[in-house]
């Protein structure tokens, strides 16, 4: 299924992009746990987003594929995401563009992103009348948290008014 | 015709055969007081999960089962490399190339090809321990492009499912009888089809898979319990794969809530824990869940008809019909490529046809096994026929009660001999015609459809003739590998008689609801001049109990011959020997002997007799006290074959005799259509069944119920919906929905008999049904759109029949003069 979205973040565009790969930073998004960079150089965490039942567990693995700058300003980011529990699995192509069109604020970032998201397994089954909501609920909450954690903190603040 | 020939004694069918009496199981049934797969207790029980995957198609990177340990109950686990250390792949009945596919009981080869395969075994104390230490297993998957239509499976470019057999292509074969292209160039008129299609559905029996296996280690031994449809067959398959002698296993099960062919492949999940109770030291169980009997249990038959042509005179008679056929086997052929030469047990259908040419092909693709379900291959066939004989009775403006009865096997050419030297023992298809279309008032129907003209609802009429051939001859197996052994079929059974003079019968047939218990009693008694309640006839089945031949088993609609058959001549060689020592005792001879109410009398002189129990306190306890050529031979035992008479076909010909028996349904029904949704309503149904002579006429009755209401839930709901990844979109009840009494219509039924010539009792086969409803409702559909549009799918979902309102399929369907 093609999911797409956009949001407006006061986070600036290299923030956003250096947290979305720090454990660290990821560590404090809300829908995310047991966050650890894997040998592989991926990310690994499990991903609690909510469902009509709930909120349930995927074990998922964040691969950052693709990181292109444009000299207008516009960086396009392209995720692979996989996500397991059990016998379900989703896997995820994740685009997003960043910009700082639109924002109205200094250092803001514009981010559109669209996914292209395979749900297997019983889900593919059970889920198939929820899964887009759920799907599309999920990826933009995520991304607005990641976006909500890799913003400075006041000492940060405090570091560039300097 | 079936062994034993002595004049002195008779198949009795007059006193309890025939009869409507009560079903022996129903007293432990209806109380919940039977033993199925799940139910029975089993002292240190351990409980197996399937990891599963969750790719259609895809390379297995890594397996960590690190996690399992930890959690609480873990017990062990089984990962595909132990499997390919510890079994051979299972046998394959296909010829070369296909013979390199590599079946076994977890994903072998290092990938998995339909989802839900399983991937690894875990077992815990609990089923829900399971679950978790399940979970806890990792699989890194790397997905590959998947096949999910046969089609697409022949392309050059296609993805291989099975790499070391080079292409997807599990057989081909092509069959030819008479001249069809003198036919096709001379025929008055000849109507052409792009295209029809059989959809795929489940048997949904009401009971899922439930396989136990305990391990003795001190007997080396493998005791399997569990719904098995053909018990022999089963431990081939596993011994073969375990590289355990077939005599250490033992296969039995108790009461089994369905099967119609699909726990024929139960040997694969069987394996798997066979293993695991051999690694654990304790007993095994895994019960089946709906959705991984929909992923992996047993898929009838998906097959797609291509260039279909069908020749017609003026006069209606129809000629011959040609067609390829593309057959959808899934990952794995387990029972195929059987099906690519079952279905030539019905090449005529119910017809007199002459000319037959049929191009068969079966593909793997990313899609669950196909197994043998009810009316396995044969079903496809012949709803093929009656849609080519309805849509040319169409479009050529004939009635379609008067083409069908024109073009019927008439009764006087029974025996019949079809286009391919199968023999259609008997019937009466005009009379079960006209008998159903009274029990649907079709003069009334007709009037409704007329009057119900312009009011947005269509009114549709339709008539679906089968057969139900039973009784396989299973040498029709060498026509599409000629190296395989197999020849005819036999089934065995076992009467005794105890110290006490109680009757046992014990049958190598498996009951899975079709009251065997019951029909084993009527017949047995009436040869013993018992009633069906002094019968103890063993419930289940059970591979120890002598009673088994290689071809034991419930499918393929015979038990009333081949169960049956075996029963009676076991029964014989028990007379037999009672005879014999009631002859000594009373000073008589054998054949001056008669059985009546549990006593042995010397015929006319009912002083003279001997009741059974000191017929079997002699043997047992006295046999110093009979003669000694009688205490040397008599055992009070009987155990003995039906072997069905027939001949390896021939091979070159395709030609031969391929099923001993064909009972016949017609089915009408008249429906109702809304033109703005295409929901559909039954109105009227009704089936007429022609066995031959039933053995238990109310049993019967419901079996055609339980046919029916199978065939009209696939029909109008049942349907296994594929996407493009190949991702089972109805994998469980939630989505697929199977009828319930709410669904179906009051059913009128009645009945003709024929009797075969060739059967023991004239009883023959009839359990599978041979799809009658969804031959009825695609022809009542079509009656009702006309020539506007064109039903070619098998399912025939409200979004279906309002597409064909709308004039979808009419393109496919040309006259071509």
């Amino acid at each position: 299924m093609k999911l797409e979205g956009e949001f407006s973040t006061t986070t600036s565009i290299d923030r956003l992009l250096a947290g979305a790969g720090e454990p660290g930073v990821l560590a404090g998004v809300a829908s995310l746990s047991d966050v650890e960079r894997r040998p592989d150089g991926a990310i690994g965490a499990v991903f609690h987003p909510v469902t009509p039942l709930g909120r349930m567990s995927l074990r998922t693995v964040i691969t950052r594929t693709e990181e292109d700058r444009t000299e207008g300003g516009t960086t396009a980011v392209r995720l692979r995401v996989v996500g397991r529990r059990g016998v379900q699995a989703v896997d995820c192509d994740l685009c997003a563009l960043l910009s700082v069109e639109g924002t109205g604020a200094v250092g803001g970032t514009t981010v559109r992103w669209s996914a292209d998201l395979v749900v297997r397994g019983n889900a593919a089954s059970v889920g198939q009348r929820v899964a887009r909501e759920v799907a599309a609920r999920a990826v933009a909450t995520v991304l607005q948290e990641v976006a909500a954690a890799s913003a400075p903190g006041p000492a940060d603040e405090t570091e560039i008014q300097r | 015709m079936t062994g034993s020939t002595d004049a002195a004694i008779e198949v009795a069918t007059s006193s309890w055969s025939g009869r409507s009496i009560d079903r022996v199981e129903d007293e432990r049934l209806l109380r919940a007081q039977g033993e199925f797969g799940d139910d029975t207790p089993i002292l240190r029980l351990a409980h197996l999960h399937f990891v599963r995957s969750p790719y259609g198609h895809a390379r297995i990177c890594s397996i960590d089962v690190s996690g399992t340990a930890s959690v609480p109950g873990f017990l062990g686990v089984l990962t595909p490399d132990e499997v390919d250390l510890l079994t051979d792949k299972f046998g394959e009945l296909q010829q070369s190339p296909a013979d390199a596919e590599v079946d076994r009981c977890l994903a072998g080869g290092g990938k998995v090809r339909f989802v839900g395969e399983p991937v690894v075994a875990v077992a815990a104390t609990s089923r829900e321990a399971a679950r978790d230490a399940a979970d806890a297993v990792r699989v890194d998957y790397e997905p590959l492009d998947v096949i999910v239509d046969a089609a697409s499976a022949l392309e050059d470019d296609a993805p291989l499912v099975h790499e070391a057999v080079g292409s997807n292509v599990l057989h081909h074969d092509t069959w030819d009888f008479g001249d069809m292209d003198f036919v096709l160039e001379h025929a008055e008129h000849v109507i052409e089809v792009d295209e029809l299609v059989v959809h795929r559905h489940s048997a949904t029996p009401l009971e899922c898979s439930v396989v136990t296996v305990d391990y003795d280690v001190g007997t080396d031994t493998f005791d399997v319990i569990g719904g098995c449809a053909m018990p022999q067959f089963t431990t081939l398959m596993m011994a073969g794969a375990l590289r355990h002698p077939a005599a250490r296993f033992r296969v039995r099960s108790k009461d089994f809530g369905g099967s119609f062919g699909v726990k024929i492949g139960m040997y694969v999940p069987a394996t798997a824990v066979a293993l695991m109770a051999r690694k654990l030291r304790r007993p095994v169980r895994w019960t089946e869940t709906r959705t991984e009997h929909h992923w992996m249990g047993g898929h009838s038959n998906e097959r797609t008809f291509r260039e279909v042509k069908i020749a017609v005179e003026n006069d209606g008679t129809v000629l011959g019909l040609s067609y390829r056929a593309l057959d959808d086997i899934g990952a794995y052929s387990r029972y195929e490529p059987l099906g690519s030469v079952i279905w030539a047990q019905v090449t005529n259908a119910c017809y007199q046809l002459k000319h037959l040419r049929v191009d068969f092909t079966s593909v793997y693709t990313n899609k669950g096994p196909t197994h043998p379900v009810r009316g396995y291959s044969r079903m496809q066939h012949i709803w093929l026929v009656e849609r080519m004989m309805d849509i040319a009775a169409h479009q050529l403006g004939f009635d379609p009660v008067e083409f069908r009865l024109r073009n019927y096997v008439q009764p006087d050419q029974y025996p019949y001999t079809t286009v391919n030297g199968c023999v259609y023992d008997s019937g009466d298809l005009p009379a079960s015609l006209r008998r159903v279309l009274e029990l649907i008032d079709y003069e009334g129907a007709r009037a409704l459809q007329a009057g119900s003209v312009g009011n947005g609802t269509r009114i549709g009429i339709g008539i679906g003739s089968t057969l139900d051939s039973g009784t396989n001859n299973f040498g029709q197996a060498r026509l599409m590998n000629p190296f395989l052994p197999f020849g005819g079929n036999t089934e065995g059974g076992l009467v005794r008689m105890g110290v006490d003079g109680t009757v046992y019968a014990t049958t190598g047939g498996v009951s899975f609801g079709q009251g065997h218990e019951t029909t084993i009693a009527q017949v047995v008694a009436d040869l013993l001049g018992l009633r069906p309640e002094d019968i103890n006839v063993q419930r289940g089945s059970d591979s120890a109990l002598s009673a088994q031949t290689g071809f034991s088993g419930s499918y393929a609609s015979q038990f009333a011959v081949t169960g049956i058959g075996a029963m009676i001549n076991a029964t014989k060689k028990l007379i037999t020997e009672i005879q014999t020592v009631a002859a000594a005792i009373l000073g008589a001879e054998r054949a001056d002997i008669v059985l009546h109410g549990g006593l042995a009398c010397v015929a006319g002189d009912p002083d003279r007799a001997l009741p059974f129990a000191d017929i079997g306190g002699l043997v047992h306890f006295a046999p110093g006290a009979l003669p000694d050529e009688v205490a040397d031979d008599v055992g009070l035992v009987g155990r003995a074959v039906y072997r069905a008479p027939f001949e390896i076909p021939d091979v070159d010909r395709k030609f031969g005799n391929l099923t001993l028996t064909y009972a016949t349904q017609v089915h009408a029904v008249v429906l109702a259509i809304d033109e703005e949704t295409g929901e559909t309503e039954i109105l009227r149904y009704a089936a007429v069944d022609d066995c031959g002579t039933p053995i238990n006429p109310m049993i019967v009755q419901g079996q055609v119920y339980g046919a029916t209401a199978h065939g009209l839930s696939a029909a109008l709901f049942e349907r296994f919906d594929y996407d493009e990844f190949a991702q089972l979109r109805s994998a469980n009840f939630y989505d697929y929905h199977a009828a319930t009494a709410l669904d179906l219509p009051t059913l009128r039924y009645d009945n003709v008999v024929s009797p075969s010539p060739f059967t023991p009792t004239g009883a023959k086969g009839m359990g599978e049904g041979g799809g009658g409803p969804l031959h009825a409702i695609s022809a009542a559909i079509q009656d009702a759109i006309g020539t506007r549009g064109a039903v070619l799918n098998s399912h025939t979902s409200a979004e279906a029949v309002f597409h064909a309102l709308s004039g979808a399929g009419h393109e496919k369907v040309r006259v071509l003069r």
